[in-house]
């Protein structure tokens, strides 16, 4: 089982969320940031889709709701 | 610059849109402050009276409408609801700018054999609809949504899982492309486009190089290689009609490019395209700006293209208010650049931007005829200069708003009546309104020139305005004026005639005039007047003026 590419989260959370690199953290989760509700959360899915080249259920959709959960997700083989 | 506010309406969810819209009009340094209206704000919005209370007052409106409109057998008529909704922004007062995104049908779904009847229909009535209400209105803008869908295809704005989840058409990935289309029509309703297209020829506008292949040697036909060059030059031909001058800026032997263009079989593009040409073989920087002088434009309105890093570079160096475009490394990539080209980018073509070009080209006849006259008299007369005054009409209305907003040099007061104030002036009988037409042997320069005159008193008729477009500046135009009017006065029994000057800064040829004329100023140097009945000698001038 390969690990995720951090580098590569980290810049799809930047990204989708419009968020300086400052206010990354490793564990965050839905909620902590203003910019991570529920809109930003499909924008954070969809930028995941394209960064990853995964497609998510759209039932798996609410629940990677943390950065864990995307990380054990990802990791998961296709 | 304060940011104007911008309120996005649609009838969908257009969240990911709007955080979109705002982070790339920031990226873009647009002064926009972009706001979102609301789930199924695009009727409330207008028909309700709520978002124009005192908040959404001063707001300018972006309709994204998605294709749910359109769809399904028993949906109201859509056309009659987007034609109330129109009714109503007309009938605001203040008038505030609105942008309307276009509609386009989305094919994914059922009876797909009948879908162009259910809904292209309805979608081609929306469109007939809202282009003739933008022809109508110049503050309502189109933006061309459909064609970004038939670009990218539909399922590149939208997708089901998140129409299902978050109530959007547009998705997160879907709202960066739209977006990024309305950032550049916002950029377009903000900025001026670039007037100027300054085109080397070798390898720009044909495939190939004169010198070394000789005419015969050029690609540029329908077939191969040339076909990418041909439709380079269509669509300069379009740039053109839309109002950018094309300028021929070309390191060759003057001679044999120019046969090129007059006699090339394959070239689309002939010498009378262009505004200027500038072929030899001095450095480009100074072709440019022999061009921009000829033309009386500022070099940050010109955009250059050439296929020499080295000539580019030269200019960017010399010159760094002129955009020099990125050249494509194949002549595939011709039409991209001037695609992806915002600095072109215009909501609207007017009827000035569609007669610019030829009016530029009869300004350069007018200086090569000035340049070979012995005395500017010879030249005067050589023009054939005819004038026309009338008191302005309703159909005039337009262009003598625009004049009086546009006119910085030759303007006596440089008052800047709003449309209202305008309105009132030509319903007062006291007042008279001229508008003045000027044409040569040349060309028509239409509506060039206006007038205020305050008729109320008996013996004194007062100009409160002369504004005269810079195009007919130097034509003796001016001149033929005072002298009409000196003549009408004496008819009417006038004794005087009193002219108004307020100096602006810029409109120092307005004041030389009057000295000119030899009318007397005042103490302050803000009424200038003219003794009617002393029947005193006024400068000459060259223009004969067809009756009223």
């Amino acid at each position: 089982m390969s690990g995720v590419d951090e580098d590569k989260l980290r810049a799809a959370v930047l990204a989708a969320l419009r968020i300086p690199a400052e206010r990354y953290q490793p564990d965050l989760k839905l909620g902590d940031l203003e910019e991570w509700d529920s809109l930003g959360h499909l924008e954070l899915i969809s930028q995941l889709e394209s960064t990853f080249g995964v497609t998510f259920n759209l039932e798996d959709i609410p629940q990677l709701d943390s950065l864990a959960a995307i990380r054990m997700r990802l990791r998961e083989p296709r | 610059m304060t940011p104007s506010r911008l309120m996005v309406l649609g009838d969908t969810t257009l969240g990911s849109f709007v955080r979109e819209l705002q982070a790339q009009c920031r990226a873009a340094s647009l002064p926009w402050a972009v706001e979102d209206g609301g789930f199924d704000s695009w009727e409330r919005a207008v028909l309700g009276g709520q978002a124009t209370s005192r908040q959404g007052a001063e707001a300018a409106f972006a309709f994204v409408l998605s294709p749910r409109l359109l769809e399904g057998f028993d949906q109201p008529d859509l056309p009659r609801r987007i034609q109330s909704v129109l009714e109503a922004l007309e009938a605001q007062r203040p008038q505030r700018t609105v942008m309307f995104g276009n509609l386009f049908a989305d094919p994914r779904g059922v009876l797909p054999l009948l879908r162009p009847q259910l809904q292209a229909r309805r979608a081609r009535r929306v469109a007939d609809l809202l282009d003739d209400f933008s022809a109508r209105h110049a503050w309502f803008h189109l933006v061309d949504q459909s064609s970004l869908a038939l670009a990218l295809g539909v399922g590149a704005l939208s997708e089901p899982r998140f129409e299902a989840l978050g109530g959007l058409y547009f998705s997160p990935s879907g709202s960066r492309h739209l977006a990024a289309l309305w950032c550049r029509a916002l950029a377009a309703l903000t900025r001026p486009p670039a007037k100027v297209l300054a085109l080397d020829l070798d390898n720009v506008l044909w495939g190939g190089i004169v010198g070394e292949d000789g005419p015969a040697g050029l690609a540029m036909g329908p077939s191969g290689a040339g076909w990418f060059y041909r439709r380079f030059q269509q669509a300069l031909l379009e740039l053109k009609r839309s109002g950018v001058l094309l300028a021929v800026c070309s390191k060759n032997n003057a001679a044999e490019a120019l046969a090129v263009l007059r006699e090339h079989e394959d070239c689309l593009l002939r010498p009378d395209d262009f505004a200027a040409l500038e072929i030899g073989w001095d450095r480009k920087s100074l072709a440019l700006q022999r061009i921009a002088q000829r033309l009386r434009l500022g070099l940050d309105s010109f955009v250059f293209v050439d296929d020499a890093a080295f000539e580019r570079e030269e200019v960017r160096q010399a010159l760094p208010e002129v955009r020099v475009l990125e050249f494509p490394p194949t002549p595939a990539g011709l039409l991209d650049m001037l695609t992806t080209c915002t600095a072109f980018d215009r909501l609207r073509v007017t009827d000035e931007d569609r007669t610019r070009s030829a009016s530029y080209q009869a300004e350069a006849r007018r200086d090569e005829l000035r340049g070979k006259a012995r005395k500017p008299e010879d030249f005067y007369r050589s023009l054939g200069l005819t004038a026309r005054i009338q008191v302005a009409g309703e159909d005039e209305f337009a262009r003598a708003h625009q004049l009086i907003h546009k006119t910085n040099q030759f303007n006596l007061t440089s008052e800047r009546l709003s449309a209202e104030q305008l309105r009132e002036r030509l319903a007062d009988p006291g007042y008279q309104v001229l508008t003045l037409r000027v044409a040569d042997r040349f060309g028509d320069s239409g509506l060039v020139g206006l007038a205020m005159l305050d008729r109320h008193a008996v013996h004194t008729w007062r100009v409160d305005n002369f504004l005269l477009s810079c195009r007919v500046i130097g034509r003796t135009v001016e001149n033929a004026f005072v002298s009409w009017l000196a003549q009408r006065a004496r008819v009417a029994g006038v004794a005087r005639l009193e002219v108004r000057f307020v100096a602006n800064g810029r409109n120092e040829v307005a004041r030389e005039f009057l000295e000119r004329s030899g009318l007397r100023a005042s103490e302050d140097r803000t009424i200038w007047s003219l003794d009617v009945a002393a029947e005193q000698r006024l400068p000459e001038h060259y223009v004969k003026l067809s009756p009223a």
